[in-house]
This record gives structure tokens, C-alpha cells and sequence, in this order.
């Protein structure tokens, strides 16, 4: 397995194995692509969250989840379009993760479940899905 | 921003295969049909730009957490 060199403002020079490196060729809404990104487990909080560190700006990183654990019940039907953007054929390739906002009293930690990021684990590119034709909320509360 | 001035069932087209039509002017809503390639995603402004902010939040929470700041 191959490591790649990843240099995070929160988490110095990290190696992060190859699998975890994806790139997001459209980026994600607001910071237009391509974005290469590592995921960052962080051991100081919950096992399923991470940082998606942009990996050619050390100060730019994504508070994360991986839903399912908190949200057990969250089914994202992945439109067509971006079904053939991102070439999955399996669900098994799939990985998916959801972007968290809110850090404190006035605003409490909530997870975006309307727009989460998938990405293909065999080919190693990801993209920002909406998922327009859902009510997912785009802010779910998190229990802290 | 190109003005262009549109009536009911007319449309417009946009580079050489997006076409968007207005299909209804009812006071001060307009209903548009837009057809565009699989590979065009069309977004509601107002949803997009609420993503977008969330999606600065979600940067923001590093910074700050990194600042050693809240938890």
C-alpha cells in the first residue's frame, strides 16, 4: 500500500494511505475543483469522525461524518447523472460521508444529509451529490 | 448580466443544447421548464447558496477546533 505526504494546519505532516486520497474533479459547492482531498480520522473526537483536508492547502479541512452510525436510517438515492459522474457500478464501492457545520452553544452541530459526499472507492474519485428529488435535511442535528 | 426580455412560451438557449422556457407568468411567479444533457445539473439558487454556506461552516469548524478553540 502506497502513502501519500498530506500537511494539515490542525494535524502537521500526515501519511495517509492511498485509499484515503480521493479526488473531487467539480470540488465541492464553494470551493470549485478539482480538490484533492485525504481523509483524516480524528482520534480526538467520535470513531466516525474525520477531516477532508485538501491536500494542497494545509489550513483548508472539512468536519465530517460517516452517517450511518447516527443515522441509521439515512438512504441517499444517488441520482443518475451523478451515478455515471462517478462511475459506480456497486454500492460496495461506494463511500460516503457527510460534511458537519456548528461547533458551539449558539450553533449546535448539525449534519448535512442533503448534499453528502460520495465517492468511489475503486476509482478513487468523489464529487458533492444533491440530492434534489429528497427531503434529507440539510441540517440534522447531531447529539453532541 | 445579459437582459433578455421573454413572453409565455417562449425560450431561450443557452450555449447549444440548453433550452429554458418560460411556461407561465402568474403575478409575480414564473414557472421555467429547462432542458439541458444528463450531465448539466440544474440548481435552484437559493438551495445552492444555503450548501455552499454550510459547506463553509464545515471548513470553519476545522479552523476554529484547530485554533484550540470550542469543542
Amino acid at each position: 500500500m502506497r502513502a501519500v505526504l498530506i500537511k494539515s494546519e490542525r494535524w502537521g505532516e500526515v501519511d495517509v494511505a492511498d485509499e484515503r486520497v480521493f479526488v473531487l474533479p467539480d470540488g465541492l459547492v464553494g470551493f470549485p475543483g478539482p480538490l484533492r482531498i485525504a481523509l483524516l480520522d480524528d482520534p480526538s473526537a467520535d470513531a466516525d469522525a474525520m477531516w477532508l483536508q485538501v491536500a494542497d492547502e494545509p489550513g483548508l479541512a472539512f468536519s465530517a461524518i460517516v452517517p450511518w452510525l447516527r443515522f441509521p436510517h439515512y438512504e441517499p438515492e444517488l441520482p443518475v447523472e451523478d451515478q455515471a459522474a462517478l462511475a459506480l457500478e456497486r454500492t460496495d464501492d461506494a463511500m460516503v460521508v457527510c460534511l458537519l457545520a456548528g461547533d458551539d452553544d449558539a450553533r449546535p452541530s448539525t449534519a448535512n444529509l442533503l448534499a453528502p459526499v460520495v465517492m468511489n472507492t475503486r476509482t478513487g474519485v468523489g464529487r458533492q451529490v444533491v440530492l434534489w428529488e429528497s427531503s434529507w435535511p440539510l441540517r440534522a442535528p447531531v447529539a453532541a | 448580466m445579459l437582459v433578455l426580455t421573454r413572453r409565455a412560451n417562449q425560450s431561450i438557449i443557452i450555449g447549444n443544447d440548453i433550452v429554458v422556457t418560460v411556461l407561465e407568468i402568474r403575478g409575480d411567479q414564473v414557472r421555467l421548464g429547462i432542458t439541458a444533457p444528463r450531465s448539466v445539473s440544474v440548481h435552484r439558487e437559493e438551495v445552492y447558496a444555503e450548501i455552499q454556506r454550510e459547506n463553509r461552516e464545515a471548513a470553519q469548524r476545522g479552523t476554529r477546533m484547530a485554533d484550540g478553540g470550542a469543542d
